[in-house]
């Protein structure tokens, strides 16, 4: 095959790809949350979620942290490594996770914490 | 999301050009050390976006591993066979048009592989466990199809006894306990060292490269090597223990007699598309066939059909970036080697390759080298088929299939 045709090939398979991946990052985009909007069909969804922390209570295999975001909402962080949690009260963190309702409350199954400021 | 994933594909086509133009660097070392700073990148990227670099490092590998295979004479397990043909060319002033061929049997049959995932998708849960039972006895009938296909009693005697020495010495290696990076001595004596020996004892001069696009392949050879390479570099993709190295031997096979050009071709693509569809394996099984599809199965746990279109979609963009890369460099590669004195060349990669052994194996490495390499040698003098020394990994496969 001759070198342009094969170029002209690799570029087609490259658009093709680019376009795809817009597409598919689209949907799979985690969709940023307010504690207000979350519903009960909200259920099992994976959502990204910011606020500040105003509690923490640091057990050994999980850590309840409960966000303002301005309504308060409780963030559930399953320890792999029984480490001390890095967040303390005050810290604005950004939490993504699944949503679970718990005795009619809405709450966040956390699979990553991260410390804004 | 859209620009993260863009990032860590051009980042895993970077670290993919550098695993496959140095010799003894593999994307499963590059693989692993993502796995074990996966704690730290998951700050920066998500969970998707280092699966991407890993599946964008894996595919650009399997373009540009062929450059040194041809280049230097230094193959790995998957580009082994193809240093002799590659060879050929190269001491024809043809090294580009033997890199240019093999990136031709990547990209297209990596297109025609991603066209067949639904067929694979569907068929693999069905069929994966009534072939299995068989996959040995397949095997074990190629060999000695291969063998008996020498001509002359003398030229099967040798085929047999390079087959069973370098199964031997395969079965040693690769049950030796402690011993880090096994295939790489043992392959790099068995198709690297032994003909860049054989070249340093003939006085063996590169002429000058040609960037040419001189080289024409009909229709049918390229479709007979295409469709071959994606069927074997397929099937092997679903079962432990064999690569890429077994798939060339079953894909040359079943496309019957090949030319030097078709042969190219279909080492090219049964590299990439065995890659490619061990994803299906990951995806439908939930098993993974190599390192880089372990790496990513230990980050990201399970697969849905949102991540497995992710990765295809990734696919396509690194292969397209990795044909332009593969290519850019032959060209650089080319012009080097004219200025390059072979005979000093030799003795360089000779000397680089014992030291990378001796760093990652030790004195066993050594030895492990010096044996491969003096088996390696006897198919230059004997004049039978070099690809009788990938007994060396199917032998132990055969074996473990079928006891």
């Amino acid at each position: 095959m001759q070198e342009k045709n094969l170029l002209k090939i690799a570029l087609i398979s490259s658009l093709l790809g680019l376009l795809i991946l817009y597409l598919i990052s689209n949907i799979m985009q985690i969709k940023e949350y307010g504690a207000e909007n979350i519903i009960p069909d909200n259920e099992d969804d994976f959502i990204k979620i910011k606020g500040v922390v105003s509690n923490v209570v640091d057990k050994e295999k999980v850590a309840v942290i409960k966000i303002l975001q301005p309504k308060e909402l409780t963030v559930l962080l399953f320890k792999k490594d029984n480490k001390t949690m890095p967040v303390k009260q005050g810290n604005e963190i950004e939490v993504i996770g699944k949503v679970n309702q718990y005795e009619n409350k809405n709450e966040v199954i956390a699979d990553k914490v991260r410390v804004v400021r | 999301m859209f620009l993260e994933i863009i990032i860590v594909i051009i980042l895993g086509c970077l670290a993919g050009v550098v695993t496959g133009i140095t010799p003894g660097i593999h994307i499963n070392m590059v693989s692993l050390l993502v796995v074990s700073s996966s704690a730290y990148l998951l700050n920066i990227f998500s969970l998707p976006s280092l699966g991407v670099f890993i599946i964008s490092m894996a595919i650009t590998h399997t373009f540009l591993d062929i450059i040194p295979a041809i280049f230097l004479g230094a193959p790995n397990a998957e580009t082994a066979l193809g240093v002799l043909p590659g060879h050929r060319l190269l001491l024809r002033g043809m090294g580009y048009e033997a890199v240019k061929l093999t990136v031709t049997g990547s990209l297209l049959g990596l297109i025609l592989a991603l066209m067949l995932f639904p067929l694979f998708i569907f068929l693999v849960p069905k069929i994966y466990e009534s072939l299995q039972i068989y996959m040995g006895w397949i095997l074990l009938a190629v060999v000695i199809y291969m063998i008996l296909d020498e001509r002359g009693l003398n030229a099967k005697f040798w085929a047999f006894l390079v087959f069973a020495l370098s199964g031997i010495l395969g079965i040693i290696t690769l049950t030796m306990p402690n011993l880090n990076q096994p295939l790489f001595p043992l392959l790099s004596g068995l198709f690297g060292l032994g003909m860049l020996i054989v070249s340093l004892t003939k006085n063996v001069e590169i002429p000058k490269q040609n960037i040419t696009d001189s080289i024409s392949v009909g229709k049918w050879e390229t479709a007979k090597s295409l469709f071959s390479g994606v069927f074997s570099g397929s099937l092997v993709s679903f079962f432990p223990g064999l690569g890429p190295a077994q798939a060339t031997i079953l894909g040359s096979q079943i496309a019957g007699k090949l030319k030097t050009y078709s042969f190219l071709i279909l080492v090219g693509s049964v590299n990439t598309v065995n890659m490619a569809v061990s994803l299906v394996s990951l995806y439908t099984l939930n098993k993974a066939r190599n390192g880089a599809v372990l790496a990513i199965k230990e980050i990201i746990t399970a697969i849905d059909t949102n991540i497995l279109i992710l990765f295809v979609a990734s696919i396509l963009l690194a292969s397209g970036i990795a044909a332009f890369l593969a290519l850019y460099l032959a060209k650089l590669f080319a012009k080097i080697m004219e200025k390059v004195n072979y005979s000093f060349l030799c003795v360089s990669v000779i000397i680089f390759v014992a030291l990378m052994v001796f760093y990652f194996s030790s004195w066993i490495g050594l030895l492990i080298l010096t044996a491969a390499t003096s088996i390696g040698i006897i198919p230059n003098l004997t004049n039978v088929k070099r690809s009788h020394s990938m007994g060396c990994l199917m032998l132990p496969v055969i074996l473990f299939f079928i006891l």
